[in-house]
């Protein structure tokens, strides 16, 4: 009884230890800008498209939802971090040829918990005719880099965009 | 004596009372229907799966829906529904409509169970069809207008959603609302035991409100309880027992043994959405364009001899990509079984004697193995060899989208399949869907301006012309063919008798099963 009762408090603190609950996550790291991205192991790695660093999805017949991580360099006349979420939404747009219906759901600065400074947006859209998704997307400019975290999924998936951007908030910077 | 005859008379008397009471007992006031899954939500603003609608819409009543005994698609809490500027809907509600607490249902309900219902935080399966809908206006507490971004011809498969009261949601917060969902339809929410029940219960005075579309009498029972029995042998021997009063989705081989138990009855429709078929892969290997084997394939296989030896007879042949219970369905069009003529076709083509191909099956088809070993012999009959192989639906999806040549030259499918085609032509006839069989088909340019033209089409009559026009080009092309589509046979105790509704894939408009006195 005594050693039951040992076991469920030693597993019980487990899960309460931050750096454990991790446990199951697998971790990208980019040299520079100095940070690192936490993803659930077993999410896959896809190819690299434009400016990604990282692509990774979650296993499964239709590929979703996915997270890709790019690394650009910061335009001159880029829009101040508390104003680039709809300017982020129009590249995504230019990215994706045919896409329309795009339509901005949340938008606000956050303070990630590594510290950094981030724009945090929610949208909806339409990637072609019949495949609708919704998106979440963290911005971060680091000196001369712009860095972005996009969770994306079908309309209406389990994996709300709050839920997405919760995942794409797991990047910490040096 | 004396003694002897009361006790006669008691026992007569008591004898009558128990038969009172038993037959009281025996009086039918809950119906126990049995569903192979457990519902995952009872909430419609969180609807998660296909499957729940049968289990939600009870207690919920939309714009439109349909007609109980004809299936058309009718007014339900709309009064009037108008197309204004080519796209957008002018809909009039009725004034009488009452949530199961007695208030009115308005326009500011229906806006608000839309927006709900679309927004991607709710996780809503409906999120996606509800994209079309930019914005909707509320003009009164009866009068609303549902602006599209563009004309969306398959408008009507929006208008089922089940209204829910927005003041209810307010006054007892999401978590209430999720658990005791209510809306304006014939039942309330009564309990849910997961993995077990849903239990639902006749409102009181229902109807207390007139569709204009049908007559609606009072119902004959007060409960219907939605039973989760995974194990079809199990839930068909609850209705053997009385444990439960209806089932759906029986198998045909099933039906010897239910017609011998009296106390049970069987009814078969043969106008639900069902849609099986073979998709050509040339992708894999360009030969699947080729349209003489295509059309050789096609008079190869006997559809009726299928639908007769596999489903004992509980389906009928297809030779269209659409299912009976779709606009734009030809019943004029076949194609005969003729080796002859298959043979002939197949010399036309550029198929050699010595290639096999590989025709892939998952179990998204039912006897899928039986189908394709059949299929596999009407082939070689005409001279074309085949491989089988079994995939999972998951590991077939998967290469599907990725147009992996592992999936084979030839795929048993199933679709399951509406009142609508628009959704399937656009996911797999227009040239650009990651999901279109074939890409550089030779009228490539005219099929998908037909796909993307009848999705816009708002008059019904020009969008059959331009639906017929897809379908004439699929038959030209021959990548790929239809095999047949499968009855819904389902059964109930004797004392009790529904109809199945026609074009619906699951049973609905309940409240209407009569009761046998």
């Amino acid at each position: 009884m005594k050693k039951t009762r040992l076991l469920f408090i030693v597993l019980m603190s487990l899960t309460l230890i931050p750096g454990l609950a991790m446990a199951g996550s697998a971790t990208y790291t980019n040299a520079d800008p100095a940070f690192t991205f936490s993803y659930p192991d077993p999410w896959e790695k896809k190819p690299l498209q434009g400016n990604d660093v990282l692509r990774v999805a979650k296993p499964g017949p239709y590929g979703i939802p996915v997270i890709n991580v790019t690394v650009a360099d910061k335009l001159a006349d880029a829009k101040p971090l508390d104003k680039a979420g709809k300017t982020f939404m129009k590249a995504v747009q230019k990215t994706s040829p045919g896409s329309k219906r795009f339509k901005l759901l949340s938008e606000k600065v956050i303070t990630l918990p590594c510290g950094s400074k981030a724009m945090a947006i929610t949208y909806k859209w339409n990637l072609n005719e019949v495949t609708k998704l919704q998106s979440a997307s963290v911005m971060v400019y680091k000196g001369k880099k712009a860095i972005s975290l996009t969770g994306t999924t079908i309309l209406g998936g389990e994996t709300t965009p709050d839920k997405l951007l919760e995942m794409c908030q797991q990047v910490k910077f040096k | 004596m004396k003694n002897t005859f009361w006790g006669a008379v008691g026992f007569v008397a008591l004898a009558f009372f128990f038969s009172m009471g038993t037959a009281s007992v025996q009086a039918k006031d809950t119906i126990r229907v049995g569903l192979s899954y457990d519902p995952s939500t009872v909430n419609m603003l969180e609807l998660k799966l296909a499957s729940d609608i049968p289990v939600l819409l009870p207690m919920h009543t939309a714009l439109m829906g349909p007609h109980p005994e004809t299936g058309e698609w009718v007014n339900m809490l709309a009064e009037s529904i108008e197309i204004v500027d080519g796209k957008d809907l002018k809909i009039k509600l009725i004034e009488t409509a009452k949530f199961h607490n007695g208030k009115p249902v308005t326009a500011h309900d229906v806006k608000w169970t839309y927006e709900q219902c679309a927004d991607p935080k709710n996780a809503n399966i409906l999120a996606g069809p509800l994209d079309e809908i930019e914005e909707i206006e509320v003009i009164d507490d009866h009068n609303l207008i549902m602006r599209f971004y563009e004309p969306y011809a398959p408008w009507r498969e929006l208008m089922w959603v089940g209204i829910c009261s927005k003041k209810y949601y307010e006054a007892v917060g999401p978590e209430k609302f999720r658990k005791n969902p209510m809306g304006s339809g014939p039942f309330r929410f009564v309990e849910r035991k997961i993995g077990e029940s849903v239990t639902l219960e006749i409102v009181d005075g229902y109807p207390t409100y007139q569709i204009a579309a049908y007559e609606e009498r009072p119902p004959e029972y007060k409960r219907l309880v939605f039973v989760t029995v995974p194990d079809e042998v199990t839930r068909l021997a609850m209705l053997e027992t009385g444990e439960l009063d209806l089932v759906y989705e029986v198998a045909p081989h099933q039906l010897k043994r239910l017609k011998r138990n009296k106390g049970v009855k069987i009814k078969i429709s043969d106008q639900v959405p069902s849609l099986f078929g073979i998709a050509a892969l040339p992708k894999t290997d360009p030969i699947m364009a080729d349209r003489f084997l295509g059309q050789a394939i096609r008079h190869a296989i006997n559809r009726e001899e299928i639908v007769n030896k596999i489903f004992l007879g509980q389906g009928y042949p297809l030779f269209q990509f659409i299912s009976r219970s779709e606009l734009g369905y030809d019943p004029n069009i076949i194609y005969d079984f003729n080796p002859e003529k298959s043979k002939a076709l197949l010399k036309k083509s550029a198929y050699k004697p010595d290639q096999v191909l590989t025709l892939t099956y998952t179990n998204m088809v039912p006897n899928a193995a039986l189908v394709a070993a059949v299929i596999q012999k009407y082939l070689k009959d005409v001279g074309i060899n085949t491989n089988l192989q079994r995939l999972e639906e998951g590991v077939a999806a998967t290469y599907t989208r990725k147009r992996d040549p592992r999936l084979g030259h030839l795929r048993l499918y199933g679709w399951a399949g509406g009142r609508d085609p628009n959704l399937r032509f656009m996911l797999t006839m227009v040239s650009t869907s990651p999901y279109a069989t074939t890409t550089d088909r030779p009228r490539k340019k005219e099929m998908d301006q037909l796909c993307r033209g009848q999705a816009r089409e708002t008059d019904v009559e020009k969008r059959k012309e331009m639906i017929a026009k897809i379908h004439k080009i699929i038959a030209e092309d021959a990548v790929g063919t239809f095999l047949f589509g499968l009855n819904m046979i389902y059964a109930m105790r004797s004392d009790m008798d529904y109809t199945w509704v026609p074009n619906e894939g699951s049973p609905l408009h309940l409240q209407r099963i009569r009761v046998v006195k």
